[in-house]
Order: C-alpha cells, then sequence, then structure tokens
C-alpha cells in the first residue's frame, strides 16, 4: 500500500521553495484570471466591429451572453484549455531537474521505489489539475454572479460538470508531459519537442487525415484531450453544437492518460539511472 | 540483528555484449567491518555500487542486505552515496534533508546535530549551490548518516578535494567508523584504503581478484626493524636466534627477517632474556600498495591472457 500523504509531502518539500515554479503557477493563476475578466470587453469590441453581420448584430444590444449561467461552464473551461502549456511545463521541469541534478538517483537510493517516484510525481499533476479546476470554479461563480441574469441555484449548478472535465482535461495533458519528460530527459529539448508535437504537428496530421482522407481522428492523444471540451461558441451562430461531455470522449481522455502513466513507468522501470 | 550486513552472489552486469562492467561478483560483508573496493578507474566499482543500490539493474545474480534480500525498503537503513552528491540545488542544507529523510520515513530528523557533525551549522541555511565541493561532500556525509544506519557506502568520497578537504572527509569517515558502523568504501587510492580500512577487496575488469583483511595483507612480510644501545651485542645475540632467518643491516637499524612462528614480541622477548634491552623495535609493514602490485602481478599470470576489454 502506498503512502499517498508520504509521495505528495516529498514533492511539497522539494519545491515549495523553487521560484521558478512558483512565478509560473503564479503566471497561469494570473493568465487565467486576467483572461476571464478581460475577454467580456473584448468579445463587446468585437461585436462593435461586426454590427452588419446578420446574426451577431441581434447581440450588440445584449452583449454575447456567454457569462450567463448554465452556458458559463463551458464558455469558461473552453477558454481556459488554452493555457494549459504552462502547468505543462511545470511537470516538464519538476522531472527533467531530477535527471540533471541525478536528484532521481539519489532518491531511489535513499530508498524510494521507481513506482513510488512516478507516483509523487503523478500526484503533484494530480494536485495542479485539482487547483485549476478550483480556479476555474471560483472564478465562474465570480463571473456569473457578476454578470448572469439568471442566477438561481438550479442554473449555477446546471452544466457544473464542465468544471470536473476542465480538471480532466489538464490532468491528462499533463501526464502527456510527464511521459515526455520521463522519456527524453532533458527539459529544452522535451519542451520543444512537447509544444511542436502538441501545437503542430498532430494538428496538422489530424487534420490532414480527417478532412483530407476522411479517417476518424478521435483517438489521437491531443485531439482527444481537446474534445473532452468541445468548442462551444459557434451556438450563438450556428443552431446545433455540442453542449454536452460525451462519455467516449471522457473514456478516451482517461485511457490516454493510463496509457501515458503506464509508458513512464515502463521507461523508469527499464532504464538505469 | 542480522550479523551479514551483505552477501553478493555472482553478481554481474553486462552493458553490451562487449562490455562486462561486472563478472560474477561474490561479496561477503560482516557488521562492523570497514570494507575496502579497490580497483583502478572503471574496474567496476561503482556498478557493483550501483546494483546493490537498485539503480543499476543487475544482468545476473543476487544480493542480500541485512539476510533480507534486495526489497527496496531495506535501503531505508543505508546510508549512501554515489559518485557525486547530488541535492536539490535551489534548497538550502536543511530542506535537503528534510527531503532525505522524507524518503526514509524519518518523523524528527537530528539535522542541526548532523550538519554540527560534518560542520555546516553555519551555512544550513544557504542554498546547495553556494557549497564548495568539499562543503557538498559533507552535506552527503551528513544526509548518509541521517537514518541512523547500520551501514554506509561511500564512493570515491576524497576524489576531487584539496589536501584539506581529503583530511577532513577522512577525519570523518573515521568518526563514523568509530560509532561502530559498518561502512563500504570504494576507492581507487590505495593510501585511503590502508587509513581506512579494516577488510578490502580487490576489483580488476569486473572480477575480484582478491580479498581479506588489511593487517593480513601488511603483515605477510615478517621484516622487524630493531635497534639497541650495544648494536655488535644485538648482531651477535640475533645470529644465534632460532627464529631469525636473516639479518641485514641498515644505517641504525637492524633489519631482521623472522620465522612464520615469531612475532616482534616474542623476539622482543627473547633479547630481553638475554640481557639486550632493545631501545627500537617495529614490525617493518610493507605498504598496501606493493602488496595491490604483487596481486595485480598474480592475477595476470594466473588469467589466461583475455581480449582487450574496454572499461565501463
Amino acid at each position: 500500500m502506498m503512502n499517498v500523504r508520504k509521495i505528495i509531502e516529498l514533492e511539497y518539500f522539494k519545491f515549495r521553495h523553487y521560484r521558478p515554479f512558483l512565478v509560473i503557477l503564479g503566471l497561469y493563476v494570473f493568465c487565467f484570471v486576467l483572461a476571464g475578466f478581460s475577454i467580456k470587453s473584448l468579445l463587446d469590441w468585437f461585436l462593435e466591429q461586426q454590427k452588419d453581420d446578420d446574426v451577431l448584430k441581434h447581440f450588440i444590444s445584449t452583449g454575447l451572453p456567454i457569462f450567463d449561467f448554465v452556458d458559463i461552464w463551458q464558455n469558461l473551461a473552453w477558454l481556459a484549455t488554452i493555457f494549459k502549456w504552462i502547468p505543462a511545463f511545470v511537470i516538464i521541469i519538476s522531472v527533467t531537474l531530477e535527471y540533471s541534478q541525478k536528484t532521481i538517483k539519489q532518491n531511489i537510493i535513499d530508498g524510494l521505489s521507481k513506482k513510488e517516484f512516478l507516483a509523487s510525481k503523478v500526484a503533484l499533476v494530480g494536485v495542479i489539475s485539482i487547483g485549476s479546476a478550483l480556479l476555474l470554479l471560483f472564478l465562474g461563480l465570480f463571473l456569473g454572479l457578476l454578470y448572469s441574469p439568471v442566477k438561481g441555484l438550479s442554473y449555477i449548478l446546471q452544466n457544473i460538470e464542465f468544471v470536473a472535465a476542465y480538471g480532466l482535461e489538464v490532468f491528462v495533458f499533463l501526464c502527456m508531459a510527464l511521459f515526455a519528460a520521463f522519456a527524453i530527459q532533458r527539459s529544452g529539448v522535451t519542451i520543444i519537442l512537447f509544444l511542436l508535437y502538441t501545437a503542430c504537428i498532430e494538428p496538422i496530421t489530424t487534420a490532414i487525415l480527417h478532412f483530407h482522407y476522411k479517417w476518424e481522428v478521435w483517438y489521437f492523444p491531443v485531439e482527444a484531450i481537446n474534445l473532452i471540451i468541445r468548442v462551444p461558441f459557434q451556438k450563438y451562430a450556428l443552431s446545433f453544437v455540442h453542449d454536452q461531455i460525451i462519455l467516449r470522449d471522457v473514456l478516451v481522455a482517461f485511457g490516454w492518460a493510463g496509457i501515458f502513466i503506464g509508458l513512464s513507468y515502463w521507461i523508469l522501470k527499464r532504464r538505469d539511472l | 540483528m542480522s550479523e551479514t550486513i551483505l552477501q553478493t552472489e555472482q553478481l554481474s552486469k553486462r552493458f553490451s555484449r562487449r562490455i562486462l562492467a561486472v563478472d560474477d561478483m561474490n561479496l561477503l560483508i560482516p557488521r562492523g567491518q570497514v570494507f575496502g573496493l579497490l580497483g583502478p578507474n572503471g574496474s567496476g566499482k561503482t556498478t557493483t555500487l550501483g546494483m546493490i543500490l537498485g539503480v543499476v539493474s543487475k544482468t545476473k545474480g543476487s544480493y542480500s542486505w541485512f539476510e533480507k534480500g534486495e526489497d527496496y525498503t531495506l535501503r531505508k537503513k543505508i546510508g549512501a552515496i554515489l559518485e557525486q552528491p547530488n541535492f536539490y540545488p535551489f534548497l538550502s542544507a536543511k530542506q535537503n534533508l528534510m527531503v532525505h529523510s522524507r524518503i526514509k520515513d524519518i518523523r524528527k530528523p537530528d539535522t542541526d546535530g548532523l550538519l554540527k557533525m560534518v560542520g555546516l551549522y553555519e551555512r544550513a541555511d544557504d542554498p546547495f549551490k553556494t557549497y564548495s565541493l568539499g562543503m557538498k561532500q559533507r552535506l552527503a556525509i551528513a544526509s548518509a548518516m541521517l537514518a541512523d544506519p547500520e551501514v554506509l557506502i561511500f564512493d570515491e568520497p576524497t576524489n576531487g578535494l584539496d589536501p584539506q578537504g581529503i583530511a577532513e572527509i577522512r577525519q570523518l569517515i573515521l568518526h563514523i567508523r568509530d560509532m561502530d558502523k559498518t561502512i563500504i568504501m570504494a576507492s581507487h587510492l590505495l593510501d585511503e584504503v590502508q587509513k581506512v580500512c579494516s577488510h578490502f577487496a580487490v576489483l580488476r575488469k569486473g572480477k575480484k581478484i582478491y580479498s581479506g583483511s588489511v593487517k593480513e595483507a601488511l603483515q605477510s612480510t615478517n621484516t622487524i626493524a630493531v635497534s639497541a644501545d650495544d648494536n655488535t651485542l644485538l648482531r651477535q645475540v640475533l645470529a644465534s636466534c632460532p627464529g631469525v632467518l636473516s639479518t641485514e643491516l641498515e644505517s641504525e637499524v637492524t633489519r631482521v627477517h623472522i620465522a612464520d612462528d615469531w612475532t616482534s614480541a616474542t623476539l622482543n622477548k627473547y633479547l630481553m632474556d638475554r640481557n639486550v634491552p632493545v631501545n627500537y623495535i617495529q614490525l617493518r609493514k610493507s605498504s598496501l600498495e606493493e602488496k595491490f602490485l604483487e596481486i595485480l602481478k598474480e592475477s595476470e599470470r594466473t588469467s589466461s591472457p583475455s581480449p582487450s576489454q574496454p572499461a565501463s
């Protein structure tokens, strides 16, 4: 039986005094909150520019109802997914640093098992994911209560599962970063390749496969992660949009999380330190 | 308490088809020994330590800590440093020790006491990256002592240090030895092993070619240096002594080769009985260096000429 408290404390002892971490995480929170507060005025400005558009001109008097309860959770969750790269860097640095300083080797010598070492990193991923979801929850409540015309509890709670979905999206994405870090082990190379893959290589590949060759691409990792929370905004222009979380997407995402953790363990187990 | 601290059986590590870094290593280290692993760079010392510490996977064989096997939790009772001291550079000495004690499940570590012991107490709150190599090495020793371990493992502990640093580290190791700890130390410095260790094994190209106690290795010369006020009388008496095989004259003293069943004490008594008061008598130790070269020469003669084997 693994001591969960021990592995969380261990990670806490290691990084609570590491300034780059605190700075990056602070930046994450700052971007998150800033985006939440500025998006409204940005959209109003955007509507102002589009006043000749047939569909959008109806919203000019009211503004886009993006912060209305029920809608707010999916809207905000989708917006926040842009920031998931920031905590991914934290994860990559936390793993590659242990390799470059050979502290992972000393950890094992001191009596930590490789499984416990991996678990402590997964715990860090979990804590950041839960923190992200909580951040979204508080921001959503704040903005919703500020702007939403309806404020009943039943409206607030409806679709609130998007908060958990956001936590899951961050979790799977960070698991992917974790795997990349264990596989590559050097921080600079890992960050560049991870950025390239998640932001360019896979999106372009899946786009070509999907639109040109008519492939199904929902099982690709980055695609699967992005599908958990689908783009909500067409609803203001089009009639049809996914405003639910789809079970298949959640299962595929969990599957990838399992694969990334499993592969990380396999690498850790196989390589000498 | 188990009497055997470490036992390895046919422990082997093959890095590739051509490189066999450790070859059938059999070691038996009982409680209380200060055991030196002696060998040139690339002879398999660090790889052997890596295997018994779980950071290098073994190709063949087995090892057992405290007669209990290979379980990783047993390592919590071992204080070990492999190669360089590895710590979190941005954490202070104290914070680094906190990380180590969390791994080793020590709730209330005596960090202050340990840092005082290794002379780092004044710098305890400075980040590790600001330390000199000697200070890093001393912090490593403090962290190895954290769990009040039964056995300590040092890998080339004085490597890269200046003479003062070397002296400090040796002093610390001797201090720890006097706390009745078992110590395993890898070194390529003969003089270090001679000064610190009670037992030693010699490694060459991954093979153990000799093991035994340092004392025995050094006493096998049977040479005693004696001197008396009346050296002429001394030589006369020695010439008629049954235990003396041959004598040799040095400037002030006489070198005496004695028979196997004689010691410096029996020789002294023999001389006293014949009214030759001795003012100087000492067993001439050969240095471990002579012994080491002898062992290497021996092993080269016995082992058939092997194809050139690259070092690990």
